[in-house]
Formats: C-alpha cells, structure tokens, sequence
C-alpha cells in the first residue's frame, strides 16, 4: 500500500477523530433566540438588548416575520445577564434547533438580516430639553440605546455627517414656531424659545428664524441625499417637506420674518426637492394652526378636526423588501391611532414612488410612510406619542415600563434597527 | 256628553213644577245648561287631551327604560302636543340619540318653536341636537336667533358658551361671551361660564377670579369650582390660593380653596383657608362639613381641628368634641383626644357618656396611663351598659399592656369576659408577650385583623416550630409598648435563640431600625441576612430595601449594584418586578415619579400647546376689562 493509500483510508477516521474531539463543543455552541411575540415580556428592551449587542461587537440577525420580528444572538453569558436585568425573555437554541429554524424561514414569508453594527444615532433637539418630550428619546432610553443631541448650531456646523440615523420630532421647520404667536406672544416660554432661536439665527448669519430654520432643512435633506437614515414623526415630517420644498418662496407668517407669505406659494413650492410630498397646499392664515393639507386629522383646528381610528400594518415580502419588511415587524398588525401636531398624511399629496406601510381603512390619509432620496432613505410617521393618543396639556410622560409591548413603539424601534442591516434592499 | 235634548228631558216633575211657575227659567235653564256644556267642552275635550298625552308620556317613559326606543318615540311625539312638551321633548332627544337619529328631532322643535319661541329648554335642546350632528353652521343660526328674542337675556349666550366648551372650543366660547359682555353690560351673570372657559384655555389665574366671583352668587358652583381648578399645574396653585384668599375674605372662596388643598393633598392649608373666618351658624355648618371632608381623606389631626373649633364655637354640641376626639385618636394623638374629652362632664345622655367613658379609657391606655384608666372605669361603673362595660375592660387589659404589666392585664381581662372571641384574642397575645408561643400560635390563628403587628406575629408562629422563647416575647412587647428602638434591638438578639425563624427575625430587626432612621444597623442585618441567609426569602428583601436606602443617599451606583444582585441572584423572587422599576428609576430610562409635562407641543383635541410655567399668560379678566383677547376666530 502506498503512502497516499495509506493516508486515502485514513481519511475517514481521522475525520471521525476530529468529530470525537469536537462534539461536545458544537454541542455546547448555542443561540439565543428573542421571541418578539406574545411570549416576550418586554418588547422594547428586546431591542435595546439587540441594539447593545451589536454596539459591544457581536454579530446578530433580525429574523423577519418569524414569531413577531424575532431576533437571533449569540449565546453569550453577558448578553443573558443584560436579558435577565431587562426582563426580556430569551430561548436558547442549539445549532440542530437554528437549522431546523433556517428551514421554516426558506420556506415561508421569511428573511434572517443580518445586522452588522450598530448606528450612530443624532436626536434633533433642544440641548437643554429633557427627554421626556418625545417619543424616540424615551423609548430610546428606556431601551438603553444611547443617542447624541444636535441643534441648529451642530447642524449647520456639519455635525451631521458623525452620524447614520438622525430622528426629529416636533420641531416647525418653517420657523413659525407652531403658529403660536398670536396666542402666546407674551407667555414666557414662548418668549424664550423664540428669543432662543433668534439668537442662534444671528449667531449663524440668519436674518430670521424662518431663515435659519429653512437652512437646517436644506442640511438634512443633503445628510439623506448623502446616504444618512431618516426618521421623523409628528410635525417634523410636514414641517420639514414645508421647508425643503419652499427652498425659494416665503412661506411664513409675517409674524415670523415680518415679511408676509409669497401670495403664489401653493404655485412656487419646489417639490422635486421633497422626500414624500406634492401639490401640496398651504394653510397661510396666522388665525388657522395647521401648516398645509398634508396632515389628514388637522387636530388643531376645531372645524377640521377628524376623529382617531385605527391603522393596519401592511405585510411586505420579506425576501424580495426587506427595508420595509423590517419597518412593519410587530406583533399586532392593527394599531390604535394617535394623535400629533401632523398625525396622518393625506393620500393625495403623497408622490409616486413612496412605500406606504400604514394606512386607516377606507381614510383618505395614511399613517406611516418610507422612501429613498438620494443614497440614503426616510421615514414618517404621522402622531407625537403612540401611548399617549391625545396628549393633554400638563399630562405626566409617558412612562414605559407600563407598555413594554407597545407595538406603537415598536415601529419607532424598528427604526432605530434597520440602518444596522447588511443587505442592500430589493424592490419588488 | 249629555246633549240639550238630554238635559231637556231628565228631572221630568221638576221641569212641569218649573214650567208652571217659571217657564222663562226652564227655557233659560235648558240654555243656560246648554250654554255651560258648551264652555265646558273645549276644557273637557283639553283635560281627555291632557290626560291622553300623559298616559302617552307614561307609556313612553316606560318602553324607553326597557330599551324600546323606536316605540316610545311615537309616543313621545304624541305626548309633545301640550301646552308644557318638555318632558316628551326631552324623551325624544334621549330616543333618538339612541337609534342614532338626532336630527330628527329639529323639524319638530321648529314646529314647537311656533308657539313657544323662547323656552329655554327647548332653546337648549335645539342647540345640543345641532352639536351633536355637528351642523356648526345650523349651531350658530340657532344661537342668533335666540338671542334675537331678547338681547339682553343672558341665557343664550350663557347655553351657547357651555354647548362649545363641552365641544372642546374654548376660544369659541370665549368669543361668545367676549359678545355676551357687550350686550348685557357685564359679566356676572357668566362668571361660571368665563371661569370653565378660562380653565380650558390653561388660563388658571384668570379662572380663579371668575370662580371666586361665581361662588360669591352662587354657592352651588363651589363644588363646580373645585372641580375645575383642580388641574391647575403645581407651579400656578400658589396664584390661585392668593386669588381665593385676597380680602375682602369671602365664604365661597375659602370653600373652594379648601376643596382644592383637599384634594391637592395639603388638608391642612385647607382647614387654614377656613378656620379663619369669624365663626356664625353657617361657619359653624362649614367646618363640620370641612372636618367629614378631611375624615374621608384620611386627615384625622385636620378634621380633629375642624371638630374641635366647631366645638368652641358652639359648645352645646357635644357630639362635635366626641368626633373630635375620635379623630385624634385615628390621627395617633391620644393626649388631645384626653383633653378634649375631659371637658365633657355630666352627660346626661348615658349612650354618649359610654362613648366618651369608653374613648377615654382608650385614649389614656395609649398613653400608658393605665391606673388613671382603671379609676375612670371603676368611677364610670354606673353608667356603662354591660357591653361597654366590658369594651372598657378590655381597653384597660392592653393599657396593661402597654404598661408591660401583663398580669394586671390579665386581671382586667377576666373581668372583661375572657371566654369571648375579643377576650381569646387578647388573651393570645398576652400569651405571645410572655413567650408562649403555642398558646398565641392557637389563638391568633382564629383572628381577621390586618394590621403589621398580627401579620408580623403570625409570619414568626408559622415559620417556627419552636413552643416558648421568652425573649421573642420580649420583643413582641416592646413593640406594643411603642418602643421601637428596643424593639429592634430585642428582635435581633431573639435570633440566637429560635434558628429557624433566625432570617424573619433579622429582616423585621432591619425593618423596625430603619423605620427609627438608624439605617447603619439596618445595612448590618441586610448584610448578615445576605451572606448567612442567602436562600431565605428575607434576603431578597434585603437587597431591595438596601438599595433604597442607598439611592435615598445619592449612591445610585451602589442601588444599581443591590438591585442588579436581586434581579440576577432570586430571579423567581416576587419583588423582581419592584426591583426592576427601581433600576429603571435609578438609570435614569423612565420619567421620575410626578414629573409634569415639559415642552411639548401638541394640544390634541385641545387649544394650541403651551409649556406650564410659574406665569401664564397675561390675559385681563373679563369680568374686569369686558375685554378678551381671542387669537382665534370662530364664531
């Protein structure tokens, strides 16, 4: 027998050696799967323990409409202690139960996404304020996530650009400060924000709030158009369309800039600039506190105000669109609506080649809205806080270890995940 | 009905006698008969009428109460054709809400209209149902055209301003009453209306004015008051006390100021906004009916005061010093319920004097005077019924107690009957102070009390076997006698001795030195409870109650180290769930407790948004200026 002979019929024992050897370790190697069902105890941590994750260098996988969005990391003896900590419920899986897993999610309307690293994520926001006011920053520290805080300054200064997600919330891009003027002028608050933002509109060369307001809007629509992730909710979203599209035209009060609105303005808005946008018109009246027809609930505004109801997720394939796969992971499908300075987007001012992942039955307004621009992408989501449906004046924030399964909050959450997914979507 | 021909022909004979002496009466009489028939019968026809729409309005009423709406309407209908259609008109309102027909009802009140084109009720009605469908333009033609009727009835506008508000349109209703002004020359008649919409408009200053100047017409709308100015945020309450308390001092403000310290928590700044007013038969009426407030709120010293003042001023009133004394003793302060009680001498209603023999007797045990107890009752012997008689001897067995001198405790429990429920139950626990723990594990076990000193006993019987422990007892003692340094002390030292309720009796040691404020001591026995005791229950509430002393000190990194221990090392523990919340307090990752709203923007389904600050707006009060600034046109 030669020598290669010899070492031919060796092979399989060898092999078999090895195997001996290394069995008990593959045995040992395991996973955890967070259910993101009704198993699961505390939704949004689950995110936050993901997110974290990720940030601390681990690999995980999001895995689309299986159990509720479920999400697959290592079995790590920190990550089980955070779990724990959190009261999120977790399952460990051994590689044999993982296959058997892959095999269901080949077969069915279900993708396993990569998740690579975790986002570097901006809040726009006043510095001083807390983080009580806005939906994303609490279910952000609730969840653990950590966030930067940018303003008017770090915008312009190019601040953006450190980061790959940027979120806003209430924010009137058009400098108007919510059309709250003529009622508040003389209310001290009221007095210190608009001061506040004067100050700054000088600082920066601005003649006016509007001015500064409108160039802060320019950056963020160049920040997506350079590759960065939107997400905006409540009146950022109409504010900010408001904004970039009336790039050249006046659009706020005289009240704001002392300068009245451009009488043909509805005519001059430039809404080939816009994220999601068209044909839109604007409410010019100082009197009226709304900002334009987009909004499809005009809760401010007693003779328009439209009673809530109930949104329903749309279901996408998760193979062939995972972004907006990944948007739509909940548990529920049909959620209460709620309201916000911009709670819903109508249908007929909303372009062509927008993806629509929420819509009220039989409403001519929709709910939650996404799109590419440039290299990057947006999303909107229309209302200010999904457990707080009205929002009355002088309410407590809402505290959220009294909904860790808000699927309200969840779609905020998926927001906040998705930019950490490896692979470049595919449209149907 | 009888007609002529019928009348003619009845009373044959007298009609013959008549005719022969007066045929003129008899002709006449026929007429006259006639005549009056005739008077009669629109009334007669009205009263069947009358009587028809009633049993109509009856029988409506009732296919309505037992949900047959579409049935009662025609009914309804029916009933409406009177002189006085209300309460078929409002029935109709009701049915038709329910079938979800509303505006069914407008055709009808424009035919009522006709007739009665100022009812108020049926105004009011009109403009409910126009709210309800939501015809804003209808709502407002309807207004007009009342207040076309008499501009200077204050009515209209009065329905009109509630109607918006109800709806949510503050500055609707604002505007309205800005009119109102202008037409009636003032706004008293409004004051309500101005104040609930200065309310909704956040405009708490202002409102309190209006309120103050309301409740000074109408007393009624205290509660009203009281009720609307109760969400005023925390920064502006001090602007609204100063409004109700500004001179001349006026009943109706100090009540509803001291309705909204109730309800704000602060019963005594309540009981402070009143007992200043110079006292009459009506004052007298307020701070008894303040006291009975502060009693359903718990607040048994502020009541006391209440009772006691109310007591002074009207001294014939015994029963005020009694249910003054009462509260004190729910409030824990037995020495003034003594004093109080001791200026009642010869009562001559005996129940009353066994009441306040029996509370006396109860005060002075609390406050370990139990001889002078002992005299009371053997002097009061006459006047007690046997029933409070024994009560009393019962209360004198734990003033014994209290005391530490178990035997005359016994003596007077003898006296008292010991064979009754009460008397086995004293009994039990004059046994558990001597350290029979037997004899108290059989007769506590029977007992329905909740309060910490039977739970805590009852958790040391079960957990252990043990038969006597004269120390245990000891410490069960101290605690009656109110000595809860001692008792603390005596509890940890009992440990040694019964090993098998060692961890309960350290974790109630820990308990009772950090309800004394010596959180050192505290921390020992957490610490020993932790590392001796790990598997018992005590020491997960060891970690939790360390680091809430710890994050009481600032040490949030130390809290977040105990609780992290709990959570991770007694997962199945039922105070996980506390622990967690703590963490998440302690991170900072949900809202502190009481945080009222910042900055937000949004005022869904209200006015614009504002952010609550120590100044609100400077709107001027109407009812001062007539003037109002309104940012919004709506009407």
């Amino acid at each position: 027998m030669s020598v290669p002979d010899v070492f031919r019929r060796s092979i399989p024992a060898l092999f078999g050696l090895v195997a001996l050897v290394l069995a008990p370790t593959l045995a040992a190697a395991q996973h955890l799967i967070v259910p993101m069902d009704d198993e699961q105890t505390n939704a949004l941590k689950a995110y936050g323990l993901t997110f974290n994750a990720l940030r601390d260098g681990n690999k995980a996988e999001w895995l689309l409409n299986y159990r509720g969005g479920s999400f697959l990391l290592p079995d790590d003896a920190e990550l089980r202690r955070r779990a724990t900590l959190d009261g999120v419920k977790v399952i460990p899986i051994t590689n044999a139960d993982l296959a058997a897993l892959r095999t269901e999610i080949a077969g069915a309307n279900m993708d396993a996404v990569s998740l690579e690293r975790a986002p570097k994520m901006a809040i726009y926001k006043p510095l001083k304020s807390p983080p009580w006011d806005d939906a994303v920053t609490l279910a952000l520290k609730y969840a653990g996530i950590e966030f930067a805080s940018v303003y008017d300054e770090e915008v312009m200064n190019g601040d953006l650009s450190k980061y790959d997600w940027l979120h806003l919330h209430h924010e009137d891009f058009t400098g108007q400060l919510n059309k709250l003027y003529l009622g508040f002028r003389d209310a001290p608050w009221f007095i210190d924000q608009r001061e506040s933002a004067l100050a700054t509109a000088r600082k920066l060369g601005m003649p006016n709030v509007p001015a500064l307001k409108k160039a802060v809007a320019e950056k963020m629509r160049q920040f997506v158009e350079r590759g960065g992730f939107l997400f905006a909710m409540c009146g950022a979203t109409e504010t900010l369309a408001l904004a970039i599209a009336a790039h050249q035209t006046d659009i706020a009060g005289s009240f704001a800039d002392n300068t009245p609105i451009d009488e043909n303005a509805d005519q001059k808005l430039d809404w080939e600039r816009s994220f999601a946008f068209r044909g839109v018109h604007l409410e010019p009246s100082a009197f009226v506190n709304s900002m334009s027809d987009i909004d499809g609930h005009q809760v401010n505004v007693p003779g328009r105000r439209q009673p809530l109801g109930q949104f329903s997720l749309f279901q996408f394939s998760a193979k062939f669109d995972p972004v907006a796969s990944m948007l739509v992971q909940n548990h529920r499908t049909v959620i209460a609506d709620f309201y916000g300075v911009t709670t819903s987007f109508s249908r007929a001012t909303i372009k062509q080649g927008v993806t629509i992942l929420a819509q009220e039955e039989g409403a001519p307004w929709t709910k939650y809205i996404h799109g590419d621009y440039g290299k990057g992408s947006w999303t909107f989501l229309g209302g200010h806080d999904p457990e707080d449906p009205q929002h009355n004046i002088g309410a407590a924030p809402t505290d959220l270890a009294l909904h860790p399964m808000s699927p309200g909050y969840r779609l905020i959450l998926n927001n906040v995940l998705f930019p950490a997914a490896k692979k470049k979507p595919l449209k149907t | 009905m009888r007609s002529p021909r019928d009348v003619r022909g009845a009373g044959g004979k007298n009609r013959g006698r008549l005719r022969a002496g007066f045929p003129w009466l008899t002709l006449r009489g026929s007429s006259a008969a006639f005549a009056v028939l005739c008077l009669l019968a629109p009334s007669a026809t009205r009263a069947q009428a009358g009587n028809t729409a009633d049993v109509a309005l009856h029988r409506a009423l009732e296919l309505e109460g037992s949900n047959k709406c579409r049935e009662a309407i025609p009914l309804y209908r029916q009933a409406a054709q009177v002189p006085d259609p209300t309460g078929a008109v409002l029935g109709l309102e009701r049915c038709y809400h329910m079938i979800g027909r509303p505006d069914s009802l407008l055709p009808l009140l424009d035919t009522l209209f006709v007739r009665k084109p100022a009812d108020p009720t049926l105004r009011v009605i009109q403009l409910r149902t126009l709210s309800t469908v939501r015809d804003d333009r209808g709502l407002v033609q309807a207004f007009e055209q009342w207040v076309g009727l008499d501009p200077r009835e204050p009515a209209p506008y009065r329905e009109y301003a509630r109607i918006l508000l109800d709806m949510g349109r503050a500055l609707a209703a604002d505007s309205v009453l800005k009119t109102a002004v202008e037409a009636l020359g003032s706004s008293r008649e409004l004051s309500a209306e101005f104040a609930q919409m200065q309310a909704a408009l956040g405009l708490w200053v202002p409102a309190a004015r209006s309120w103050r100047e309301a409740g000074m017409h109408l007393p009624y709308l205290e509660q009203a008051a009281v009720f609307s100015l109760f969400a005023a945020p925390v920064a502006l309450r001090d602007s609204v006390r100063a409004v109700m308390r500004e001179p001349p001092i006026s009943l109706g403000a100090r009540r509803i100021l001291a309705g909204l310290e109730v309800r704000w928590l602060a019963p005594r700044e309540g009981w402070a906004a009143l007992s200043a007013l110079p006292p009459s038969d009506t004052v007298i009426r307020v701070w008894t009916e303040f006291a009975a407030e502060a009693e359903q709120a718990e607040a048994w010293l502020t009541a006391r005061d209440a009772y006691a003042q109310a007591f002074h001023a009207r001294p014939a009133d015994r029963g005020l010093a009694v249910r003054a004394a009462t509260a004190a003793m729910s409030g824990g302060d037995p020495a003034s319920a003594v004093e109080l009680l001791t200026t009642l001498s010869g009562l001559a209603d005996s129940a009353l004097a066994s009441t306040v023999t029996l509370l006396r007797v109860r005060a002075l045990g609390l406050l370990g005077r139990a001889a002078e107890a002992e005299s009371l009752v053997t002097v009061s012997g006459e006047v007690l019924d046997d029933a409070t008689r024994r009560q009393a001897h019962r209360a004198l067995a734990w003033a014994w107690i209290r005391e530490g001198d178990l035997a005359r405790a016994r003596q007077s429990l003898a006296i008292a009957g010991g064979d009754t429920e009460e008397g086995e139950r004293v009994s039990a626990w004059i046994a558990l102070y001597e350290g029979d723990l037997k004899t108290a594990r059989a007769g506590l076990r029977r007992t329905d009390e909740s309060s910490n000193d039977v739970v805590t006993a009852m958790a040391l019987l079960s957990r252990t076997r043990a038969e006597s422990a004269r120390d245990v007892g000891e410490a069960f003692l101290a605690l009656a006698r109110g000595d809860t340094a001692r008792a603390a002390t005596l509890f940890g030292a009992a440990a040694q001795s019964v090993p098998d309720a060692a961890p309960f009796l350290l974790g109630t040691s820990a308990r009772l030195h950090l309800a004394a404020n010596d959180t050192a001591s505290s921390i020992s026995l957490w610490q020993l409870i932790l590392s001796a005791h790990a598997d018992a229950p005590e020491a997960a509430e060891s970690d939790l109650e360390w680091a809430r002393v710890l994050r009481r000190r600032g040490d949030t990194a130390g809290a977040i180290e105990r609780l992290e221990h709990l959570i991770l090392t007694y997962s199945e523990s039922a105070l996980v769930p506390q622990a967690r919340r703590e963490l998440e307090l302690s991170r900072g990752s949900i809202p502190p407790v009481g945080l009222a709203s910042g900055r937000s923007v949004i005022a869904a389904g209200a006015p614009p948004a504002f952010k609550n600050t120590g100044t609100r707006s400077q709107l001027p009060n109407p009812a001062i200026s007539g003037r109002i600034i309104s940012p919004h046109v709506c009407t």
